[in-house]
């Protein structure tokens, strides 16, 4: 029976459609994104300072042309 | 609110939500298949008896280590932010495979939204990264062969 429950009793509720309630691998997926955001906004305030205007130069490249 | 305003939190909503759904599926897939390695928790199975047949199989043929392998190294490349268009095409079979063998197989609702989430969350990753993939719509193509110009990879880098 799909259920929507949610308890922190160490086990996961294989029936709950719960996002809170997850199994380990997804623990540390929801860890790791949290975290990514927390790095992100340091390294981004971090870098504001050094960031500088970009000054775009029209210039040909042959990277993509076929040859 | 004005417009400028709305425009701007929609983009920071569509950057964050990029930054973590590459750290969610880059930890999730790192930590999967460091796991069938070092077996830090105990290893998934399948429910139903098609399915757990499929994985046994699978790691009979070597197959299971084969993906744990790619989900260690892509899974690596998204949470260090390297080669991360490559990894999201090295990780697609696996996450399709989990998919299509978990969602009409597994009878717990929580494994079928998990995998869901997991493509669901790739496919956000591939709509993000999509300037790197509009090459591959081109209609009408030319080969232009690696062997020709190898430096061209080391340029690509």
């Amino acid at each position: 029976m799909i259920n929507f429950d949610f308890a922190i009793d160490g086990k996961t509720d294989l029936m709950s459609v719960n996002p809170l309630e997850m199994t380990n691998f997804e623990m540390t997926g929801a860890i790791f994104g949290v975290l990514g955001i927390i790095i992100t906004l340091v390294v981004g305030r971090l870098s504001r300072d050094r960031q500088k205007p970009h000054e775009f130069v029209a210039r040909e490249t042959d990277v993509d042309a076929i040859l | 609110m004005n417009e400028d305003e709305d425009a701007k939190m929609w983009r920071v909503i569509e950057k964050y939500g990029v930054v973590f759904c590459r750290y969610y599926l880059g930890g999730f897939n790192l930590v999967s298949g460091l796991n069938y390695f070092i077996l830090f928790w105990p290893q998934p199975r399948m429910a139903d008896s098609v399915g757990d047949t499929f994985v046994l199989a699978a790691m009979e043929l070597n197959l299971f280590a084969f993906a744990k392998v790619i989900e260690i190294i892509a899974g690596a490349c998204l949470v260090f932010n390297r080669f991360v268009p490559l990894a999201l095409v090295l990780l697609m079979p696996v996450t399709m495979n989990i998919f299509l063998t978990n969602v009409p197989w597994s009878p717990l609702p929580h494994i079928q939204l998990s995998v869901t989430r997991n493509l669901v969350m790739h496919l956000i990753l591939l709509g993000a990264y999509a300037n790197y993939f509009y090459p591959l719509l081109r209609f009408r193509t030319a080969p232009q062969p690696v062997w020709r110009n190898p430096l061209r990879v080391k340029r690509s880098l």
